[in-house]
């Protein structure tokens, strides 16, 4: 029953392990500067300045979500959400993707009739390289 | 086509949950109690419980780059979870309100009435709806939710089964199984989804999983009818 007990510790140990080591990002960046810029992703949406967002994307990304389809896409989540009421929290790490690093960060917000999650990847100098809600 | 797929669905998930647990109710053998702790059971520790903390998780920045940045770990929390909530609530609810209920069957009757209701939740009040209003469903991936919503329901009776036999036979250990189980199965089909395996492939990975679980019921069942059967 001991040597369970131990076995199980140790497992659990390495499992704890595993997961602080992989939350390490790949690289090093401004968490603050980047969740700042989401945040202004997020307001010009919601402004509907859909041209201010597409002014900051990288290249591939103007050509493959301009600003007539982000705001094709985004109209009917924002009128299903309802006003913008307030930011909740946000979450960042580094990904290395195609040998590109990217900073992605998860904004939570809070709109009148649900919450939002808006996943917005950034290159390392500030240029919108994905966007996603949820 | 999707006519067809949409009454199967309705039949896997609506259907055959309630027609076998009325079959159980009428035999007259005390199924009844089992079979509405099982539904009680899932509706309280999923419903109710771990369905509503992963809503309010997925409001949270942190667990949604959680989920992007860790999809083995984040498979593993929701298949750890769904087996801690659901084989937890099933030794709970056994334990406290099953103590004369110790059949084999008494397990099998709780996984009818637990995988029943969650197949009917799930799947069989949607697909219900969008049948009666006409709305268009894909009729393959319907057709594979209610052969996935069957399969499950495999799971869940054998699943009760072993938590029972933990609580009548005092032996934790088929608790433990049970619970490795679950998370295995449910951790192993999310980080297909999450790979991009198409649904198909998905139910053709559950489906050698429930035959086993299926195996095994028959097995027990078969083994310990007869001790029941003395015991009497």
């Amino acid at each position: 029953m001991k040597n369970k007990r131990r076995a199980g510790g140790i497992l659990l140990a390495a499992v704890v392990m595993m997961a602080l080591t992989a939350c390490k990002p790949a690289f090093e960046y401004d968490e603050d500067a980047a969740i700042e810029v989401a945040k202004s992703v997020v307001d010009n949406i919601n402004a509907g300045d859909f041209q201010a967002v597409e002014d900051e994307m990288t290249d591939d990304m103007k050509a493959a979500l301009p600003a007539s389809a982000l705001q094709e896409s985004v109209t009917p989540v924002l009128e299903e959400s309802g006003p913008f009421v307030e930011f909740k929290d946000a979450s960042t790490t580094g990904v290395t993707q195609n040998g590109v690093n990217y900073i992605v960060v998860a904004l939570s917000c809070q709109y009148e009739k649900t919450a939002r999650i808006y996943t917005i990847s950034l290159t390392t100098d500030m240029k919108i390289g994905g966007l996603y809600v949820k | 086509m999707e006519l067809l797929s949409g009454l199967f669905t309705v039949f896997a998930s609506v259907i055959v949950p309630l027609a076998a647990g009325v079959w159980l109710a009428l035999r007259r053998k005390g199924y009844i109690k089992p079979v509405l702790l099982g539904a009680a059971t899932f509706l309280v520790f999923q419903i109710c419980t771990r369905v509503q903390l992963l809503n309010y998780l997925n409001t949270r920045a942190w667990y949604s780059m959680f989920s992007f940045s860790q999809p083995a770990l984040f498979a593993l929390f929701l298949g750890a979870t769904a087996a801690l909530f659901e084989e937890g609530g099933r030794w709970l609810v056994m334990t406290l309100f099953m103590k004369d209920k110790k059949r084999i069957s008494d397990g099998i009757a709780f996984g009818v009435g637990h995988g029943g209701i969650e197949a009917v939740v799930f799947v069989g009040i949607g697909i219900t709806a969008a049948l009666i209003i006409g709305e268009e469903t894909p009729a393959f991936e319907t057709f594979l939710a209610g052969v996935e919503r069957l399969l499950t329901m495999v799971l869940h009776v054998a699943w009760s089964v072993m938590v029972l036999r933990s609580v009548t036979e005092k032996k934790p250990v088929w608790l433990l199984v049970a619970f490795i189980l679950h998370t295995v199965v449910d951790m192993g089909a999310v980080m297909l989804a999450q790979s991009g395996v198409s649904p198909l492939w998905i139910e053709a990975a559950l489906l050698p999983v429930a035959l086993a679980h299926l195996i095994y019921t028959v097995a027990a069942y078969r083994k310990f009818k007869e001790v029941q059967h003395n015991e009497k």
